[in-house]
């Protein structure tokens, strides 16, 4: 056998040869007598040649499938998608005169996760009701078995190919996108994520109208998002976000990447982050390794025309506010996007109106909204935090707060509701068949059309609106809602409805993480309220106050003292107003128990914790609200080394959790770990690492990475499993949470992060890896130092650690 | 000093060996690694679409993602990596088809996944696997480089851009090879041996 580079050679030799030169001929002369190269070679040419062959044929058309499907049947395919076939069909009956989509699953996809996905595609599309996504009619299994859906036929052009075939301005290709957009907004708000949205499923009728398609891979928001993903990947690598590509869990966000992407192809006809997807690519994406090109580079001449635009003109007009709309959709994390769709829409919407766009790049609101929105920790917490027990959890605590918080919510959701139905027009409004968020659009809506009505009603409805916005968590509709109603009011002179719609626009600000904007609006409507004087409802002089306190309180430290006097005015006035919900007096005095914990004052806290419970308990015994003032107790008790009144507080948290929202619960989950410290401290080594060998997987599962609730529950697994004595299992869980922390970009003196150090260290040191255990403890050190006066205790204490284990070590 | 086999540290070390030219590095790696990524690998075929380099990425996202979130591992040499992910969907492809074989799936008829839209030939859960996993063991005697490129390319499912890029090669020679390899693979699975069509 001749050489192989030498087959090689003379193979890709002969094959290149231009047209018209005889082969045969040409290889005989190029082997010279060689006749086994010449027999390889001729050998391998045949073999090409029949592979063109059968490539050429193998493209034959599928068969359109026998049927029936109902009293439809298939004329003449239409595409393929990732699990099903899609036909163009009529009725066979020839009743009317009907085209539709008739949608196949797919044979061989048989198996019951793919046929309930399929069922569950129908029940979501059968939900859905709205002009930009495709109708359902009709659904069933043929006599072969085969699963169908018979589906509105839309007879229209892709996004990408309608808008480039028409040479669409950027304009013009902001206002369809605008609609899809609604049209994703509108599935989220009845709790259903598309996860494939790509040009290719979003249809543009000749009159312009875009339709949604393909909710083949959508999912029911919570219910089985975390179920599917990890193993059954249905996505379009191109438009899939980092966290579906890793296989995490994936929310609305996901849904704000892929049309960040679909926006950016039709902004500049370029993929952001490179030529094509790929393995490669998408690794560096899933990664989070991958950042986008700017829009403006992306751009090219032949783009440029497709936009009916010159290039420079395109170049500019891509660099500014669409770049940053476009980029922050398709931020690597997901907490830096659009928050909701209709953010996104609504960002755009104001480019398009020459309003300056929320896009942004980082700032404070940014990072307070990922560590401080959702009041994770108390104000006091830093002693808390360092202290004996280990932290915690502020989860607990904010969730205690908005589960009871909920169930008032609903009762006044409804209330709304009742009202906006006695006063609706449409005796048929069937409140069964739409969502409350549906309800909500039908009375914005109905705002809109009326809106020539008394300024007065007008402003009142738009705040009662707002309010139930929030309570969906809708608050970029809330705050355009307010920010409506305060101008009239502000005209009207109704100094306490400015200040009640003042304060709920505070509350939006502090959900939306805008803290500074927050205090603006606490600021101002107490201004309000102090000029009411006695006239000045209690109530709103309370939240004022006390809100006012907790926000100052995370945002700014030289105002700690402002933050106390407003929360013992606070305190003063509910006190006085039984009318005041005392488990809002509750949240009130524990909050400010853990300020004076946080200067040292421990006893006062505790009287001040003890007094919040027995205050809270003559509303709502029981409630889920008592997990803050526990938490803290347990923590004070923990500090005071007395590690058995700990666990006694921590086992009341974990029964109430348990009782309200049940044993499976990641509230139960966080309360156990909170008691397996104190528990491990007073002996029950056993019992406390089972209960976090019991909790973590729940809190994992319920918690992304990164959030502080993974990171204080791993942290404290790590203190539990390395009192128990499993050492290399505390090592890995403070591993993980230093990780969870750097995941979290915090700070580089940020406590929390030292904390993680620290708890490595000493897992490192009881494994006798001395030498890394003290490197972990003087990383915790430096940080601990940096942080402030407040951790110089802490420092000190690492300190010390470090010269025992020093001490200890044999040189 | 022995090491517990789950302590997915020993991936990068093992890795780090093989990198510097331990070929007893690369068997260990694997063992390491496949029952898991078999079992992967076995679910995107059973339940995924038809489209092989989506799930290709699915299941290297997995190893790749296990190997990043050990602590020291510095991804510095991408080329060993992809080389040696290549090799492993090879195998656990070629193992799969060969087990969904033997066991008969229910209903019966089965339908051709094509392992790659460039060779539609080979059925990617039928047959023709084994055969290609042969067939690709005899080329890799003569033309060791070619059948690399062709794990990259068709198993792992890199562009031919990236594939130069991995094996250090310029992208016509990538494209040469492939169409030598194609070539010599279409000849050596005779169409008696191919199923379908």
């Amino acid at each position: 056998m001749p050489p192989p580079e030498q087959i090689e050679q003379v193979f890709h030799e002969t094959i290149n040869l231009p047209e018209g030169v005889d082969r045969a001929e040409w290889l005989a002369k190029r082997c010279a007598g060689d006749e086994d190269l010449l027999r390889e070679v001729s050998s391998l040419l045949e073999a090409n040649a029949r592979m063109a062959g059968w490539e050429a044929n193998s493209e034959e058309p599928p068969g359109l499938p026998a049927g029936p499907f109902g009293v439809y049947r298939p004329i003449r395919l239409l595409g393929h998608g990732g699990m099903s076939t899609v036909y163009l069909a009529e009725r066979a009956d020839g009743q009317f005169e009907q085209t539709v989509a008739l949608k196949v699953m797919a044979a061989y996809l048989s198996g019951p996760e793919f046929l309930r996905r399929f069922q569950s595609e129908g029940r979501m599309l059968a939900s859905l009701h709205h002009p930009n996504i495709t109708k359902l009619f009709d659904g069933g299994v043929s006599p072969a078995s085969e699963p169908f859906l018979i589906l509105e036929y839309v007879d229209g052009e892709s996004l990408d190919c309608y808008c480039d075939r028409r040479k669409l301005p950027i304009e013009a290709r902001l206002r369809i996108f605008v609609q899809v957009c609604d049209a994703v907004d509108y599935a989220h708000r009845n709790l259903i994520l598309h996860r494939d949205l790509k040009p290719g499923n979003i249809l543009v009728t000749a009159d312009g109208t875009p339709k949604l398609l393909d909710f083949g891979t959508a999912s029911l928001m919570q219910a089985d998002a975390i179920v599917t993903l990890t193993r059954a990947r249905m996505l379009t690598p191109r438009y899939a976000s980092p966290e579906q590509l890793r296989g995490a869990t994936v929310g609305v966000t996901s849904d704000v990447f892929s049309l960040g992407v679909v926006l950016y192809e039709l902004l500049t006809g370029a993929w952001p982050f490179g030529t094509s997807p790929s393995v490669v690519t998408d690794l560096r994406r899933a990664a989070g390794e991958a950042v986008g090109t700017q829009p403006g580079s992306a751009i090219t001449k032949e783009a440029a025309a497709l936009r009916s635009q010159p290039l420079r003109r395109l170049r500019t007009a891509l660099s500014g506010d669409l770049s940053a709309i476009a980029m922050k959709s398709l931020e690597n994390d997901a907490g830096r996007r659009y928050a909701t769709v209709h953010d996104l829409a609504e960002d755009i919407e104001r480019f398009l109106e020459g309003r300056p766009v929320r896009a942004r790049p980082q700032t404070l609101a940014y990072r307070a909204g990922k560590f401080l929105r959702r009041r994770w920790l108390p104000v006091g917490a830093t002693a808390v935090f360092v202290a004996g027990l280990g932290a915690a959890t502020a989860i607990a605590i904010q969730q205690a707060r908005s589960a009871h918080a909920e169930a008032v919510k609903s009762q006044q959701v409804n209330e709304f509701l009742t009202g906006i139905l006695s006063s609706a027009s449409q005796p048929r409004f069937d409140p069964q068949k739409y969502t409350v968020a549906q309800m909500l659009d039908a009375a914005e809506e109905r705002l809109a059309k009326h809106s020539g009505q008394d300024p007065l009603i007008e402003a009142l409805e738009r705040m009662s609106l707002a309010r139930s916005y929030m309570r969906m968590r809708l608050a970029g509709k809330a705050a355009a809602q307010l920010d409506r109603a305060i101008p009239k009011l502000e005209a009207l002179g109704r100094n306490g409805d400015l200040a009640d719609a003042l304060e709920t626009r505070a509350m939006v600000a502090g959900d939306q993480g805008r803290l500074e904007a927050s205090v603006r609006n606490w600021e101002r409507s107490l201004g309000l309220l102090q000029q009411m004087g006695r006239n000045a409802p209690s109530l709103l002089v309370f939240q004022a106050k006390y809100n006012l306190a907790h926000t100052l309180s995370f945002l700014m430290h030289t105002q700690v003292e402002r933050a106390r006097q407003l929360y013992l005015d606070a305190i003063a006035v509910a006190r006085n107003d039984a009318s005041i919900p005392r488990t809002q007096l509750a949240d009130c005095l524990s909050d400010y128990a853990s300020l004076l914990a946080a200067e040292g004052q421990g006893r006062e806290a505790e009287a001040l914790q003890l007094e919040a419970l027995a205050t809270g308990r003559k509303e709502d015994p029981g409630g889920l609200w008592e997990s803050q003032p526990l938490y803290a107790l347990a923590v004070l008790r923990g500090t005071q080394g007395d590690p058995a009144g700990a666990k006694a507080y921590a086992a009341q948290m974990v029964e109430v959790a348990t009782r309200t929202v049940g044993p499976d619960s990641a509230e139960a989950a966080q309360a156990k770990i909170v008691w397996a410290i104190p528990a491990a401290r007073t002996g029950e080594l056993d019992k406390a690492a089972k209960a976090v060998e019991e909790a973590m997987p729940v809190i994992q599962k319920r918690f992304a990475s990164p959030s502080l609730d993974l990171w204080l529950a791993l942290r404290n697994a790590s203190g539990v499993t390395r009192l128990a004595g499993r050492y290399a299992e505390a090592e890995r869980y403070a591993r993980e949470s230093l990780q969870v922390a750097e995941d979290a970009h915090m700070g580089r003196d940020d406590p929390r992060l030292g904390n993680s150090w620290e708890w490595l260290g000493e897992a490192l040191c009881k494994e006798n890896k001395s030498a890394e255990g003290i490197a972990a403890l003087q990383q915790a050190q430096t940080i601990y130092r940096n942080a402030g006066a407040p951790w110089a205790t802490t420092s000190a204490r690492v300190s010390v650690r470090i010269a025992e284990v020093r001490a200890k070590t044999p040189q | 000093m022995p090491q517990d086999p789950d302590t997915p540290g020993d991936i990068t070390a093992l890795l780090q060996r093989w990198k510097l030219g331990d070929t007893g590095a690369l068997s260990n790696l694997a063992a390491l690694t496949y029952s898991d990524l078999h079992a992967i690998a076995a679910g995107y075929l059973r339940h995924e679409s038809a489209n092989h380099t989506l799930q290709a990425t699915g299941l290297v996202n997995e190893l790749y993602l296990r190997l990043i979130r050990q602590n020291n591992l510095q991804l510095t040499d991408r080329r060993h990596f992809f080389a040696f992910a290549a090799m492993m969907m090879r195998r656990i492809l070629c193992d799969y088809a060969r087990q969904a074989h033997t066991v008969k799936r229910p209903g019966g008829q089965s339908t051709r996944i094509p392992l790659h839209p460039d060779i539609a030939w080979v059925d990617a859960a039928g047959e023709d696997m084994f055969a290609l996993d042969s067939a690709l063991n005899e080329l890799e005697s003569s033309h060791e480089r070619q059948v690399r490129v062709v794990e990259l390319r068709y198993f792992l499912g890199c562009t031919s851009q990236e594939t130069a890029e991995l094996m250090g090669l310029a992208r016509a020679t990538v494209e040469r090879d492939l169409q030598f390899a194609k070539t010599w693979l279409f000849r050596r699975l005779s169409p008696q041996q191919l199923g379908g069509n």
